[in-house]
């Protein structure tokens, strides 16, 4: 859910905007702060979508906090709300990059009809579901693209905003952290929802390192993560064992590799354009890797080392049987002989 | 059918073919090597359930390799040497799925009640 900040000392304006939000029924969950000095909290803890804010306020002005917000957070679009709404400060407001100026008293639909203009904004480059950062922003990054990209992780709910400028990241954001490290924590979701504005307000580059890099260093991390989540789970099945399915003797044989061991293998052994797009530990093709380890059981073929899946989706699959079936996605223009070779040895 | 499959068969390593129906039947088999059981005489709906989104497979185990075609006969299945050139057995079998898709068509439904010879 978006989040908005409203920024004013007076509480009955507070009360005002919230009773009368609560009235369209729009899935905005509202903050409140009584000045800048707490809105500027805010906007670093949490991930504000836009900022609306009064400019007469005890402790730092609204004027302040829209030129802090615009230095810091370029990308939060701020709507200026006044009673004093002379040209001169009108003309000020606009210059330092508030989205609009709305003088006091208004009407409550006029604010939210902005709220709502400054949201589509965002997504007038589009909008994907269900997209691994990794591949898509290899080709903004190809295709050199100017944008700010913002992402929702739907496992966590999480919000991140990436900046491109000519197809380079220059900065990354999520709650609470900015530049590289918010790159990390971004490359490593799955399945997220993107949504692409044609335009980026970032101008100076935080991040200055390739792309390529930080997506395997994304990769790596969120590896070591699994492999740690993977050390707790094994160990609870050591506290409670559960019975096995006696078809899958051939994985219970298998030596388990971990991803960032599958990794390395395929960089060391075949180099990097052999990497797949994502390891997971999934056992939805179990029921596979059974049947084909009873057909090889009757047909005197050994032990099932591996195998490899084209389903004709966009991706193709390397198969590793073990105590959790380790999948590998492999881009359909990689040849997967060599993996599967590699990994049957 | 067997004429059908005799250049897959031809190939260096190429140790059998199996072809199963989408409804879990062998609708043709020869196997160079003997194996513990039959596989005609088994049920293998739940292997072609499993698979039957799958348009190429290709499992390798420790003696054997097994690559896996579906097409609209069903799915073929060529067990292999480990050393058997795969690109070959691959073509091959591209070749052969235009032949079962008309032999499948031909048949109108047929060859899910006959075993084909």
């Amino acid at each position: 859910m978006k989040k908005i900040l409203f920024v004013d000392d007076e509480r009955q304006m507070q009360q005002f905007f919230l009773e009368g939000i609560k009235h369209f029924n729009i899935p905005f969950e509202v903050l409140v702060a009584d000045n800048g000095d707490r809105a500027l909290e805010i906007v670093r803890d949490e991930f504000i979508s836009v900022v609306i804010t009064d400019l007469k306020m005890s402790r730092m002005d609204g004027l302040t906090l829209l030129r802090t917000i615009k230095r810091d957070f370029p990308d939060i679009p701020v709507i200026i709300i006044s009673a004093y709404g002379t040209d001169k400060i009108k003309d000020m407001a606009m210059k330092n990059g508030a989205v609009l100026f709305l003088e006091k008293p208004f009407a409550i639909e006029k604010l939210i009809g902005a709220i709502n203009a400054v949201l589509k904004k965002e997504s007038d480059g589009g909008t994907l579901h269900g997209i691994t950062p990794g591949m898509f922003l290899q080709l903004i990054e190809m295709e050199e693209k100017t944008c700010t990209i913002r992402l929702v992780n739907p496992q966590t709910e999480e919000q991140g905003v990436l900046f491109f400028v000519d197809g380079n990241l220059y900065n990354a954001r999520i709650a609470g952290s900015q530049g590289i490290e918010a790159a990390y924590e971004i490359f490593a979701w799955d399945n997220v929802l993107v949504t692409i504005q044609n335009s980026c307000q970032q101008k100076n580059n935080t991040i200055n390192s390739d792309l390529q890099g930080i997506l395997l260093e994304a990769m790596r991390r969120k590896d070591e993560q699994e492999e740690e989540d993977e050390i707790v789970w094994l160990d609870e099945e050591d506290e409670a064992p559960e019975e096995k399915d006696s078809q899958l003797t051939s994985s219970e044989k298998a030596v388990d590799l971990t991803s960032g061991e599958i990794r390395s293998l395929i960089e060391n052994k075949l180099g990097r354009e052999f990497m797949p797009e994502d390891i997971t530990s999934d056992g939805s093709w179990d029921s596979v890797l059974n049947e084909m380890t009873k057909l090889g059981n009757i047909l005197g073929a050994g032990n099932l080392k591996a195998g490899f899946v084209n389903t004709g989706s966009p991706v193709n699959y390397i198969i590793l049987p073990g105590k959790r079936t380790k999948v590998l996605a492999m881009n359909r223009t990689c040849p997967c002989d060599n993996i599967l070779e590699l990994f049957s040895h | 059918m067997k004429k059908l499959f005799k250049d897959i068969l031809a190939i260096d390593g190429v140790t059998g073919i199996l072809l199963f129906s989408h409804q879990g039947r062998v609708i043709f088999q020869e196997l160079v090597l003997p194996c513990k059981e039959n596989p005609e005489q088994r049920d293998w709906r739940s292997l072609t359930t499993v698979i039957k989104n799958v348009s190429e497979a290709d499992f390798i185990y420790e003696n054997s390799r097994i690559y896996i075609k579906n097409s609209a006969a069903g799915h073929i299945m060529v067990l292999m040497e480990l050393f058997t050139p795969v690109a070959m057995v691959r073509l091959s079998c591209d070749m052969v799925v235009p032949a079962l898709k008309k032999k499948a068509g031909g048949s109108k439904g047929f060859m899910n009640f006959f075993k084909w010879k």
